[in-house]
């Protein structure tokens, strides 16, 4: 078994993607002007109101306030509802309890940020809830998918379901299909990079590894190809070493064999990390003025998480809001007032 | 005649000035408080204006005031561009479908009022927050009869898309 865990890795990601059963989880960031933050988490389980702390997404302890309740929804369905919170002093707090994470997402680096700037008329702040990227060598989706298609890619699930079954669904079926041939693309050359790369750091020392792994990443879309077109002949291709004697040579095949498959390996552990989905709410002090999630109504912001979104790059939701200085804008004004008057004044004297 | 010598003798005989000090000193009193009695505020007007006079300070305190005009008008353009630019650039979608149903009353209220509500400085009891939901979804429910009767005639519910339409265009400017 050498690159065989590729498909088996791309269907693995795409399976964990879609959660089953799961509690849907929404985390709120409730963020206050002086940089603390109240962290809000509720849990919904249509199941049972079994809810271990290795099954929430976030780190979570008993510090938090917790109240668990059921709810009857529009269907008729009993939910059980499990509300906790917890207030922050700062995000420094925060990244300390994701520095010691043990929750259901502790294979996975996150981080919060927070900054605050004084601009005499308004202050503005920022709020940021990162997850690090899994891969080190992928490529970014926006390569692979224009500017509708990104948008596709990140909305969440909930709606791409309305869509698909509403209004105009030929259009977003369409969209739909363009995306997931374009994003299993992104994704196999994104693992066959990640590949490469790993070969390279095992077989540093090797001589020839230089040359052999350069014709390798000359012949990423090659092998890409392959696998997009017929996976079984691929796998057949490459338990043969066939696709690695006809891009690296013989010898080079020989010298690199085991590095390669320990490479594979490496790869599909290194990506396979285990993530439950949740969803990002955050709310800031003062008006909204830049977010790059979504939106509704009455200024909500909302990001959804999966694992596809952090594969090659940082998923960073922020959002950013200003309150206004009433008495810069005071003190402004009176100064303004003064300074025209004196000229007037010094205009009529002269 | 013994007018006329009269006259010569005190045209010869000058007066003596035993404190001439005392009587300058008044007289300059008195001019003081004519010019004081003549003009109260002067002196306010040119203790706060004094600076006009002084052209350093003229010029610095007329750059200072343009610099802070240039700056508002600069940081709320800023601000303006990027508002417009989130209306442009966010999806705005259906509450229930962003928050699922949350039923905390600060949830509620920032619903309601946005960021204009602050959930850990507020006056509203929770007694007022359960009625005013309570209200809130009575009146959903009209609302949702409201919709329902209004799908049912083909013809308002026309006239009130192209409202809409219209309304939101104007909106998001587009």
């Amino acid at each position: 078994m050498k690159i065989k865990p590729l498909k088996i890795v791309v269907s693995l990601i795409l399976v964990m993607v879609t959660s089953c059963n799961e509690p849907e989880t929404v985390i709120t960031n409730i963020v206050h002007p002086d940089g603390s933050v109240t962290r809000k988490l509720e849990m919904r389980s249509l199941l049972d109101n079994d809810f271990r702390i290795s099954d929430i997404q976030v780190p979570f302890d008993s510090t938090w306030s917790v109240r668990d309740s059921v709810e009857i929804n529009d269907n008729g369905d009993t939910i059980w509802v499990k509300r906790a919170e917890k207030l922050f002093t700062d995000v420094n707090e925060i990244n300390r309890d994701y520095l010691t994470d043990s929750s259901a997402n502790n294979e996975i680096r996150r981080r919060a940020e927070f900054r605050k700037r004084f601009k005499w008329f308004n202050t503005e702040y920022r709020f940021a809830e990162i997850i690090e990227r899994t891969m080190e060598h992928g490529y970014p989706v926006a390569d692979f998918l224009n500017e509708e298609e990104l948008k596709w890619f990140y909305t969440p699930e909930n709606i791409a379901i309305g869509k698909l079954t509403g209004a105009d669904s030929i259009k977003f079926r369409a969209l739909s299909d363009s995306v997931d041939v374009k994003s299993d693309k992104w994704m196999y050359k994104s693992l066959v990079a990640e590949w490469i790369a790993k070969l390279m750091e095992l077989a540093a020392e090797k001589p020839g590894v230089d040359e052999a792994v350069g014709k390798l990443k000359q012949n990423e879309d090659f092998i890409v190809s392959l696998v997009i077109a017929d996976e079984e002949s691929f796998d057949s291709l490459w338990l043969n070493d066939i696709i690695l004697r006809e891009i690296i040579g013989e010898e080079n095949t020989l010298l690199l064999r085991a590095d390669a498959d320990s490479a594979a390996k490496i790869t599909g552990e290194y990506v396979l990390k285990r993530f439950l989905p949740y969803r990002v709410i955050i709310r800031m002090p003062g008006e909204i003025i830049g977010t790059n999630g979504f939106i509704d109504s009455a200024r909500i912001l909302l990001w959804p998480t999966n694992s596809n979104f952090f594969l090659t790059e940082p998923y960073v939701m922020y959002a950013e809001s200003k309150t206004v200085n009433k008495w810069a804008w005071i003190v402004s004004g009176i100064f303004l007032l003064f300074v025209l008057a004196g000229v007037i004044l010094w205009i009529i004297k002269r | 005649m013994n007018l006329e010598r009269i006259l010569n003798i005190l045209r010869r005989s000058k007066p003596v000035f035993r404190s001439a000090g005392d009587i300058e000193e008044k007289v300059m009193e008195r001019i003081f408080s004519m010019e004081e009695r003549k003009e109260p505020k002067q002196g306010i007007i040119d203790f706060l204006f004094g600076w006009v006079y002084i052209g350093w300070l003229r010029k610095s305190l007329i750059a200072a005031s343009l610099g802070l005009v240039v700056v508002f008008v600069y940081q709320q353009s800023v601000i303006l561009k990027r508002i417009n630019d989130l209306n442009r650039q966010a999806v705005f979608i259906d509450n229930q479908i962003i928050t699922q149903s949350s039923n905390s009353p600060d949830d509620f209220l920032y619903r309601l009022a946005g960021s204009r509500f602050s959930p850990w400085n507020t006056m509203i009891s929770d007694r007022e927050i359960k009625q005013m939901m309570k209200s809130y979804g009575e009146l959903e429910e009209k609302y949702t009869d409201l919709i329902k009767i209004i799908g049912e005639n083909p013809e308002v519910m026309k006239y009130l898309d192209d409202k809409l339409t219209e309304r939101n265009k104007k909106r998001f400017k587009l």
